[in-house]
């Protein structure tokens, strides 16, 4: 047994004691590069190894993501009074307006996912969200007539004005004409009972411009020949290449406990693939106990109130990913785990749902979740790749 | 060796309950350390920070040194008790953050801001590691970010 044992021991000791002369001598050699910006609101994180891209082509590369970034934030920006998107808010109803590239794009797009959803993902919800406090502004949005003190609610009766307006996203037609690109903005406007004002309709697309920049860098990397690395826009978005420091190559996804923030709920490993997640965590306030988040339903025209506290999918386009977790937020669990059997089959998706302080998991894909939490148990069965709820 | 001593060690099992339990212990051993050697979320204690206005450097601070001043217009830094506070201030100097940098436990955040009502950024949780997540203020297009990152394979 003596000899047996000591000289299993010495093997198993000598075998781990390789491990830095192996796995992460490799990785030493393999110097990770990363780089950080600071786009739209938040920041931008990308990564590569030097084995695949030297530090002054990975440097090259990284200022290109931070210009495209830069190029699409002025494209698409609620607030930059150069871009399409401003344009389009600041102008009258009927209106016709020039359209970039880019903006034609993120609107048609936006205009398939509002009809795949069935309106679920509606990017004209921007006055719904300035009623609530979570939109951006520019000087002339301020001094609005529904601006009230931070304590207060929204008058009803402007929740249901705006709520009609964004219903009329249908109505806005995008249309390339000799060359250009145009959106015709919807003739409809509201008015509030003792408000002067005439609404038209806004649109803010920050609900996919991030997974629609996440699948252009995730190109980008495949043009300069980069397999392993990352893609990281605001944690909302990412395109996954490999990561080059495990046998795997799998990276681990660590989901965000919106009611424990910094803190993980879960994991899975992902790898060559991009995902859009989005939480009530990210901006929100309390009120009489009630958590208000900046995620709007559009049927309601009032932040969620589904109980879907985070949405992750993972797979196909980050874009589509991106619009589909505010989706699935607004459409409640009993028809977002409807929408899924029927169109996220080949997707991963996690949703965590609270009913008052009590949180399950949600989720088609339940044998590749890890669950750190277990306060949140998984309250659905996967039979033939559907979930089917208990 | 006697005859006798040969036989019992030909009888013995190749594996007895002891052995396996033993090597049991050992195999769990050597995959843990060979598991915390490739994946574990980086938990190294933060080595510095930057701060950033609409993406440009205004600020460098490595623990160990002394803050570094890129934009003086931006910003102003003051030694206190346990750190450093920093008032970071928009164009114009309408806007501002206070950011306290605590020297003994190695965090930085900030503490108060005329940024918004909800004020994400005083309320976003402190840069401990050099994995943390940047608190960013998007009113005054502000981020404090660590200034090393790793790609450790765990992202969220």
């Amino acid at each position: 047994m003596n000899k047996k044992f000591t000289a299993c021991a010495a093997a198993i000791v000598c075998a781990v004691a390789c491990i830095p002369f192996s796995a992460c001598a490799e990785k030493q050699e393999d110097k990770t590069l990363g780089r950080q910006l600071y786009a739209m609101g938040t920041y931008a994180r990308l990564t590569a190894t030097s084995s695949e891209i030297s530090e002054k082509d990975f440097e090259t590369l990284a200022d290109s993501v931070s210009d495209f970034l830069y190029e699409t934030e002025n494209s698409v920006s609620t607030v930059v009074e150069t871009s399409c998107i401003y344009k389009f808010n600041a102008a009258a109803a009927g209106q016709t307006v020039e359209l970039d590239k880019t903006a034609y794009e993120l609107l048609t797009l936006s205009k398939t996912l509002y009809e795949k959803t069935e309106g679920n993902y509606n990017p004209a919800v921007w006055y719904c969200e300035d009623l609530y406090g979570f939109a951006q502004r520019t000087q002339a949005d301020k001094g609005m007539p529904y601006d009230r003190a931070d304590k207060d609610l929204p008058e009803e009766k402007y929740v249901t004005a705006f709520c009609q307006l964004a219903s009329h996203f249908n109505e806005v037609r995008i249309y390339e004409k000799d060359g250009g690109y145009y959106a015709d903005k919807p003739a409809f406007t509201v008015k509030v009972e003792g408000d002067d004002r005439e609404y038209s309709l806004k649109l803010d697309l920050g609900g996919i411009t991030k997974g629609w920049c996440a699948d252009r860098v995730d190109a980008m990397y495949g043009a300069a020949g980069i397999t392993n690395g990352y893609f990281n826009f605001g944690e909302s978005s990412m395109a996954l290449k490999r990561y080059a420091g495990n046998l795997t190559k799998s990276y681990q996804l660590e989901l965000t406990d919106p009611r424990n923030i910094g803190v993980s709920y879960g994991y899975l490993f992902a790898k060559d693939v991009k995902l859009s997640t989005s939480g009530d965590h990210l901006k929100y306030y309390v009120l009489d106990d009630v958590r208000y988040c900046h995620i709007i339903d559009p049927k309601t025209g009032s932040p969620i109130r589904t109980g879907i506290s985070s949405a992750t999918v993972v797979g196909g386009s980050a874009a589509e990913a991106d619009a589909l977790t505010t989706a699935l937020s607004a459409m409640g669990v009993q028809k977002a785990a409807e929408f899924i059997n029927a169109e996220l089959s080949d997707r991963k998706v996690v949703m965590l749902v609270f009913e008052g302080e009590e949180g399950k998991i949600i989720t088609n894909c339940p044998d590749e979740l890890t669950i750190r939490n277990s306060a949140y148990p998984i309250a659905n069965t996967v039979v033939d790749g559907k979930i089917v709820l208990n | 060796m006697s005859l006798k001593k040969i036989e019992q060690i030909k009888s013995r099992k190749w594996f007895s309950l002891w052995d396996i339990a033993a090597f049991g212990v050992i195999i769990i051993t050597a995959v843990i350390l060979i598991i915390s050697f490739t994946v574990g979320k980086d938990k190294s204690s933060l080595e510095g920070f930057y701060v950033s206005y609409r993406g440009e450097q205004v600020l460098t601070f490595e623990f160990g040194s002394t803050p570094r001043v890129l934009k003086e217009e931006n910003v102003a830094v003051e030694e206190v008790s346990g750190g450093y506070k920093i008032r970071f201030y928009t164009d114009g100097m309408d806007g501002f953050n206070d950011i306290f940098v605590d020297i003994k436990n190695k965090t930085v955040g900030v503490t108060s801001s005329n940024c918004s009502a909800h004020k994400d950024c005083v309320y976003t949780p402190e840069l401990k590691y050099n994995s943390s997540t940047p608190i960013i203020c998007t009113p005054h297009a502000l981020t404090i970010s660590p200034l090393k990152f790793y790609d450790n394979g765990v992202i969220g």
